[in-house]
């Protein structure tokens, strides 16, 4: 076969020019409403036998990304669990709107404190049945009605690694009107580590009495462990860096309520911090010079150090 | 590949794409043990012509396989690499497991250096050098890795982070793995990657490099995988990436994805660039071998083969290929950052591999790694640069002149002015 593609002169992909995605990867804005219950119609044995993962049929995709896990969920032991069940504040789907409002949001913190899970818990309100550490920035959306507006919440999952920190999250912090941070309340290091991602922050503009709202959430609360990262000291540092501390779990079922009430008062804050604000033709125009300025920079580097490989 | 009208259940599960046996290392047999290819079986796919001639060719290759393995049983196998290396990139890859155990350690030991022009004579030599002898000067060799015991490797300052990475992979295992299966894998992972990280001092560890591991332990075993993980990351393209920031060699070699682009998309490219989206989908792509992002297990694997064998740039070919497959995705999807993000990285379940891996190559020899750093990387800043440029640099520019004409005019009338008032 490959003899075939040899003997063809033509730079065309015709082998697949026609191939179309399924519609649901582009048209879904919540893929895992829009999956589910699809998917639980094609293959209903697979809630009765769920616990033998080798009874489910033989198309469902090989579980392996956490992107995976959003689209598709793995089976759930509980049936209840694997009803999507509606979110709160979520837009009617036949209703639009005239205002609408997109805010980008960023969590950051030492890797392994549980910034996937807290993202996937408020975007699709569950845990995820088994996350992957995250490899530079995955993104999930969710949107909510408040007092009639449309608020889209783009938030920015990024990796925790310190590697990952400088080149790669970095790019991420651009136009972003809030930071979470998280860190882990059983593992100190992850608390002490809060210092050099504030630092991190403020290095791009976020500092604390900039308008942009930064809160800090210890995770995992519900793990026992005697040396852990005690209320009083969060919320003394907290105070410190005029951030809003709050201890929750995105395990613990009995702390869903909380987690969606943490990322519901932040948007709130967002909602009322800034009203109406519209990009005016000016300011985007200054935006874009200040980001060819930026880019003329960058090229003239690269040009200076050569490539390497 | 159609795959509307799928009977489903009812089929044994070894003939499975998506669940294939488990991948132990087994002796080479009569008996094919991993059914790899049997998802173009008659029961699967309907009864065509085409699926049939695809189902054969596996079905033969998988055949011949067998026969050179069995001919050359008592040889060295690195003397055969391009015909290993053939069976590698061509329709199917190596097709089982149990071939990938026998071939990968002998690929790994003979990987393709960069191929730039000014390479070429030094990559011969290597060919056979580094299959012998470990001509690094400072490097443990093989059995000093082995033999460090597990506190020693627990004092490596990668240990934590890889241990919390290695207990997060759950989701990679194929599902037919038992559980106390996987937890011995898992054990044996973590002390894997800490040998390989401890082949050379300066290595750092970053979060991806353990899928890479653990899909070479999957198809290879214990004993086998570390000397083909070393292998990788002394001479392959992770050599780069754990020696250097991920922004000065993952993220450059992202940067050719849009230079590809440009020369076979322009379009595509064009709406890429427009709404400043970056490489950072395709992040873990080069980073894993795609391990991290594939669903599929066999996915995975057919991409190892191919890598294994060709140069360490392909990733990048591959990653465009991707890119230029869904095509009609990101044309359709909204001209917005995130969402293109999101797309991008969510890699569909069913992808055509084979068409994408020709593609790859094609591309490669289209534009080889040399052109694409030096002729098309600057042809393509060019592209990008020229419809700003006026806007940025004419203002400043036609202001100034404007100065200067409307400064030495009206200096020469005043001149005139004060000549003709000073005689009164």
């Amino acid at each position: 076969m490959s003899e075939h593609h040899v003997n063809l002169p033509a730079p065309q992909f015709s082998t697949y020019a026609t191939v179309i995605d399924p519609p649901k990867q582009v048209t879904a804005t919540h893929p895992d409403e829009m999956v589910t219950p699809t998917q639980s119609t094609q293959n209903p044995p697979s809630q009765d036998v769920s616990h033998t993962v080798s009874s489910t049929p033989v198309r469902v995709p090989y579980p392996s990304a956490p992107p995976a896990a959003s689209s598709v969920p793995p089976p759930v032991p509980t049936p209840s669990a694997s009803i999507p069940k509606k979110m709160a504040l979520a837009p009617p789907s036949n209703k639009t709107y005239k205002l609408k409002r997109t805010f980008k949001v960023i969590i950051v913190g030492n890797a392994a404190v549980g910034k996937t899970c807290l993202s996937f818990r408020f975007c699709c309100g569950r845990f995820p049945e088994h996350t992957e550490a995250t490899i530079g920035v995955d993104f999930r959306e969710r949107s909510c009605v408040i007092e009639n507006e449309l608020l889209r919440v783009q938030l920015w999952d990024t990796a925790g690694q310190e590697r990952y920190r400088q080149s790669i999250v970095a790019h991420y912090y651009r136009n972003v009107n809030a930071v979470v941070f998280v860190y882990d309340v059983t593992c100190r290091e992850s608390f002490n580590d809060l210092a050099l991602w504030i630092k991190e922050c403020e290095k791009h503009g976020l500092v604390s009495d900039s308008e942009v709202p930064r809160i800090l959430i210890g995770n995992k609360c519900d793990v026992e462990c005697q040396n852990r990262v005690s209320t009083d000291e969060a919320q003394m540092f907290a105070d410190r860096n005029n951030m809003a501390l709050f201890e929750t779990s995105a395990k613990a079922a009995s702390e869903a309520d909380h987690v969606e009430s943490i990322f519901l008062t932040l948007l709130h804050k967002l909602q009322q911090s800034k009203p109406m604000h519209v990009q005016s033709q000016d300011e985007r125009q200054q935006k874009e010079q200040e980001r060819l300025i930026l880019k003329a920079n960058e090229t003239g580097n690269v040009e200076e150090e050569g490539f390497c490989c | 590949m159609t795959y509307s009208s799928i009977p489903a259940i009812n089929l044994p599960m070894h003939s499975s794409f998506s669940e294939p046996n488990s991948p132990l290392k087994e002796v080479l047999g009569e008996k094919w043990q991993t059914a790899s290819c049997s998802d173009l079986g008659d029961n699967y796919v309907k009864p065509g012509p085409l699926a049939k001639a695809k189902f054969n060719a596996l079905r033969n290759k998988r055949e011949a396989i067998d026969r050179f393995l069995k001919k050359h049983k008592k040889e060295d196998l690195s003397l055969y690499i391009d015909e290993l290396r053939d069976f590698a990139i061509s329709s199917g890859g190596l097709v089982d497991d149990e071939f990938r155990a026998a071939i990968w350690p002998v690929l790994a030991a003979n990987l393709v250096q960069n191929d730039d022009l000014d390479d070429v004579s030094s990559s011969y030599d290597s060919d056979f050098e580094s299959a012998q002898s470990d001509f690094d000067e400072e490097s443990p060799i093989f059995e000093e890795l082995t033999e460090l015991t597990l506190d020693e490797l627990k004092g490596h300052k990668e240990w934590n982070q890889v241990e919390l990475d290695v207990h997060r992979t759950l989701s990679r295992f194929p599902p037919n793995i038992s559980d106390t299966h996987r937890d011995v894998l898992q054990t044996e992972l973590i002390p894997l990657i800490v040998r390989v990280l401890s082949v050379n001092p300066r290595f750092n560890y970053y979060q991806g490099f353990h899928d890479i591991c653990l899909t070479v332990l999957l198809v290879c075993g214990e004993k086998d995988a570390l000397p083909v993980c070393s292998n990788l990351a002394k001479n392959g393209a992770f050599n780069n990436y754990l020696l250097k920031t991920l922004e000065k060699s993952v993220v450059r070699e992202l940067d050719l994805l849009y230079v590809i682009l440009s020369r076979v998309e322009p379009t595509l490219e064009k709406v890429m660039r427009s709404v400043e989206l970056g490489t950072m989908f395709g992040l873990s792509w080069p980073l894993t071998w795609f391990s991290h992002s594939l669903k599929q297990y066999q996915q995975i694997v057919r991409f190892f083969d191919v890598f294994l064998a060709s140069s360490p740039l392909l990733p990048i070919y591959v990653s465009s290929a991707v890119v230029v497959y869904r095509r009609a995705s990101i044309l359709s999807c909204e001209r917005e950052m995130p969402f293109l993000h999101r797309l991008l990285t969510e890699m569909p379940s069913e992808l055509p591999i084979d068409a994408i891996i020709k593609d790859a190559v094609y591309l490669s020899k289209l534009m080889p790694p040399c052109l694409l750093k030096t002729n098309y990387m600057n042809e393509y800043r060019k592209i990008v640069a020229k419809p700003h440029r006026p806007t940025v640099k004419t203002i400043p520019r036609y202001a100034l002149q404007f100065m200067f004409v409307a400064g030495t005019v009206g200096a020469a009338a005043s001149f005139f002015f004060f000549k003709q008032i000073h005689p009164l």
